[in-house]
Parts: C-alpha cells; sequence; structure tokens
C-alpha cells in the first residue's frame, strides 16, 4: 500500500493553518481604516469651514470689522479673481485668520439677466479632486451696496440673493 | 510507480476542506474580522455630537409647569446642555449658532463629572451598564484655553496614552466680556485735560474692552500713557492691552502716535476691577472737555473672540 499521500495532507493542512493564524492576526492587530474614518476627516473639514462661513454672516463689528455681507457688497462686480489678482483682500484676510492650514477659493453665484453668473472672487489655485464646498447665501439691498462700495445693480425695491461658495481643500 | 501526482491533489484536498470549514465559521460568527472599527465609528458619532450640541444649541430645561434655554439658571431640572446665546430663552427658536454665552460656558465648568457625562452622552451602554468614555472639552485660542472671567476653559482629561481618539474641532466665536465704544468728545477730563475718567459701577464678568475714536489731539506725537483703578497705576500687559486702529488694517498692537482719526482700544483684564471702581486713562498731546466720569454699564454689549471648540472622545 503506498500511504505517502496522507503525510502530503497533513502537511497541506499545517500550511493552511499557518495561513490562517496570519491572516487573523493581521486582522485583529492593526485597526481597518475603514472609510468611515475618511468620511469623519471630510465631515471635519466641512463642519470647518461651514463654520468659517457661518461666523463671518454673525459677528459682531467689534469682532471682525467686515462680514459676509459687507464683503459682499463691496465687490467690484466687473471684476474676476485669478492668481494673485483682483481677490477680494478682505475676505481673504478674514478667512485666512480662521482657517490657517486650509487652501481655499471663494466663488460668487448669482442670477443676472435670468442666467446664472459664477465668478471667482478669492482665487488661491485650482482646488484638489477632494476638495469640499461649503455655501451660505447673502442678500444684497441697494443701501449695503452703496454704503461698502460694490458695483453690484439693485433696484430700491430688489433684493438681490448672492451664493457664497467657499472651496477649501488640504495642501 | 510513479505517485509524485497525488501531492498536488492531496494538497488541493486539504487546503479545499479547511478553507470550506474557515469560511464557514467566517460567515457563521459576525464580527470576527472587524476588529474595533465599529466601535471607533460609535465615538466619532460622539464626538461629532457632543462639538454639534455644544456649539449650535443654547441648552433645555424642563420642570413640568415651565420651560426655557436658560438651563444655567435651572440647573436641577436641566435636561440638555448647549452653550449657544440665546436672548429669547422661552422659545425654542434659536438661530444664533457659533456664538457661546459666557454665563452658559461658566456654568458648564462648575458642573459635577455625572452631569455632564450622562446630559452628553459621554457613555457607552453595553448591556445596561454606563461605560465612561474618556473626553477632553476645551475652547482655545492660539493652541491655548481660554480665559473666561478667571476661569481657563477646559473639562476633561488628559489622554496619555495613545489610545485612539477621535477629536472636533469647531469655530465659535466666544463671549469673553463687556465692550462700549465711545466718542472722545462725549468722554470728560477729570481737571487734568489730558485724563478722563469711566466708572464701573456693578459687578462685571470678563473683560472690559473700550474703544474710544475722535480724539482731539495737540501735536502729532499725542499718545497713550497709562491706566489706573482707584488710583492704582495697572500694568500693561499683565492688568490691559492696548490696540490702534489707523489704517484700514484693524486693530494692531498699539504705537504711537494717535492720530485724531484713529479708534483706540482698551481690553482689560478680569482680575482687575472688582464690583465698582473707577478708571482713569492718561494720555499725553490729548485734551478732553471737563466734566463728570461717564459710566461703563450704561451702554455695554456683549464681546466676543474668535475661538476653537476641541472636543476629543476615546475608550
Amino acid at each position: 500500500m503506498n500511504d505517502k499521500a496522507q503525510l502530503y495532507t497533513l502537511e497541506g493542512l499545517i500550511a493552511a493553518v499557518l495561513v490562517t493564524i496570519t491572516l487573523l492576526a493581521v486582522a485583529q492587530s492593526s485597526v481597518v481604516i475603514t472609510p468611515q474614518t475618511d468620511n469623519f476627516l471630510e465631515v471635519q473639514m466641512k463642519q470647518k469651514i461651514n463654520d468659517a462661513l457661518v461666523i463671518l454672516d454673525v459677528t459682531p463689528d467689534t469682532t471682525i470689522e467686515n462680514n459676509l455681507t459687507e464683503c459682499v457688497a463691496s465687490w467690484n462686480t466687473s471684476k474676476e479673481a485669478s492668481y494673485g489678482k483682483d481677490q477680494l483682500v478682505t475676505l481673504d484676510k478674514e478667512l485666512a485668520i480662521m482657517l490657517p492650514d486650509l487652501m481655499y477659493n471663494v466663488e460668487f453665484a448669482y442670477v443676472e439677466n435670468s442666467s446664472v453668473v459664477v465668478k471667482n472672487t478669492v482665487f488661491n489655485g485650482a482646488p484638489t479632486e477632494n476638495s469640499i464646498t461649503a455655501n451660505r447665501l447673502v442678500t444684497l439691498s441697494n443701501s449695503t451696496v452703496n454704503s461698502y462700495g460694490g458695483t453690484w445693480v439693485v433696484a430700491d425695491d430688489e433684493l438681490k440673493v448672492v451664493e457664497v461658495r467657499l472651496i477649501a481643500w488640504h495642501v | 510507480m510513479d505517485d509524485r501526482g497525488q501531492v498536488a491533489f492531496d494538497f488541493l484536498l486539504g487546503m479545499g476542506l479547511f478553507l470550506v470549514a474557515f469560511i464557514f465559521t467566517m460567515q457563521f460568527v459576525p464580527g470576527l474580522f472587524i476588529s474595533d472599527s465599529t466601535d471607533e465609528t460609535g465615538i466619532a458619532f460622539t464626538a461629532y455630537r457632543t462639538a454639534t450640541v455644544l456649539s449650535e444649541d443654547p441648552g433645555w430645561w424642563d420642570d413640568s409647569t415651565k420651560k426655557g434655554t436658560d438651563w444655567e439658571d435651572h440647573l436641577s431640572s436641566s435636561t440638555r446642555i448647549g452653550l449657544a446665546v440665546d436672548t429669547i430663552p422661552k422659545t425654542r427658536l434659536t438661530d444664533t449658532i457659533n456664538l457661546l454665552s459666557m454665563d452658559k460656558s461658566l456654568k458648564f465648568m462648575q458642573l459635577d463629572e455625572d452631569t455632564v457625562v450622562t446630559k452628553l452622552g459621554l457613555y457607552d451602554n453595553i448591556n445596561g451598564k454606563h461605560i465612561r468614555y474618556g473626553y477632553n472639552i476645551s475652547i482655545n485660542q492660539d493652541g491655548n484655553p481660554i480665559l473666561l472671567n478667571d476661569t481657563l476653559f477646559v473639562r476633561g482629561e488628559v489622554n496619555t496614552d495613545s489610545v485612539d481618539v477621535f477629536k472636533i474641532e469647531r469655530l465659535a466665536l466666544m463671549e469673553t466680556g463687556t465692550f462700549v465704544e465711545y466718542d472722545a468728545h462725549s468722554i470728560y477730563s477729570n481737571g487734568t485735560a489730558d485724563t478722563t475718567e469711566i466708572s464701573i459701577n456693578g459687578s462685571q464678568k470678563g473683560k472690559m474692552v473700550i474703544d474710544i475714536s475722535n480724539f482731539t489731539t495737540t501735536s502729532p506725537n499725542s499718545s497713550f500713557e497709562n491706566i489706573s483703578m482707584d488710583g492704582t497705576l495697572l500694568n500693561v500687559s499683565t492688568d490691559y492691552v492696548v490696540y490702534l486702529k489707523n489704517s484700514s488694517n484693524g486693530f494692531e498692537n498699539y504705537s504711537s502716535p494717535i492720530m485724531s482719526n484713529n479708534t483706540l482700544r482698551l481690553e482689560i483684564y478680569p482680575m482687575v476691577f472688582g464690583n465698582s471702581g473707577l478708571v482713569e486713562i492718561e494720555f499725553d498731546n490729548v485734551t478732553f472737555v471737563a466734566g463728570p466720569a461717564v459710566e461703563y454699564t450704561a451702554s455695554k454689549e456683549p464681546f466676543y473672540e474668535l475661538a476653537q471648540m476641541m472636543v476629543k472622545v476615546w475608550k
């Protein structure tokens, strides 16, 4: 009788056990980084940029001199920001204080002649693929535009709604 | 006889049998290979929820006859802790998220450990048993806990071992004191033309921030000199700080001279003044009209500062 094969079966089993033990050890010891953890970082960043916009919107003048509405009202609508040029400086400065470790762009989106116009107002570079956007609506009236020196065309009995989009990413 | 061919076949059989058994076990016992990750997500949610409730909610109390958001005045019947400012405590219609109240924050610092853990849900419920999470909640400015009145805003433990800590950061405006803006023509000198007086009546919470603008300067070298409280000279930087706004840049650390269109900001720290007192502010080459001391309490409003709320939670 040829019983050599038995031994090979045992070896096969031992090998399988070894493989399994290794697998188990790896699975148990290292923290499995689930997609949730990744999502959590994204949530944190989204929360932070959202906070920045909310704070700019509700801030009293004594803390931050120009709030979001005032910054938007002071913008010259004929300009469009590009790298290092035609930036909305006050808004950029205030955001830089609140988001020191992030890169960001700001866009204004509004309706003009029944079409949506989107313009860069703070531009620090092209966003990366995993950038995150927060937005907030600002309402402008003729008197706010006049007192902050912007060029928005708003009739006396009209209000203009501008969506402020803050696009941020990690460097 | 050549029986070498059997090797691979036997191995296959052994491995195959084992793998069937193994895969069956893996399917049958749930969570065998999931490690700790599910629980960690739970902690992440706890951290997120805690930070959100604290910064966006004014809290709530309810004693079956009355209720409101001013839980800081009704500690025994408080049901939820939140730090957001609420000017109308009777309603739930609060929209002042990210503005944090000093009164609520100071009360939060004084709460006992059990209340904080239960009300904020900083525990895991395992078969009816509460297992506490480690936590650390702080409100920071430049990386250090902020000083409210005379309390540092930081609660919880310091995490020493390097277990997985979930942290979430929120930006907020923290109420750190009171603010009054004066026109230099509506505050008066005490007889010496370059010294003006402001009287404080009643207790103050937090720092005292005074903005003065529209100066009457008598030379291009006009300057701020010092502040005294009830006759005692205060120490710059430990008792108070001075800022000056002389351009569109906003407030910067004070440096002379003061021009008539500049705004001077004095931030006097809370340890300096008691319940009342007389603040004397001395200038050089600046004149004030003679008159009585202006009262500080009459026109004050809350003063907010930008701060970061950091919530860390771990097992």
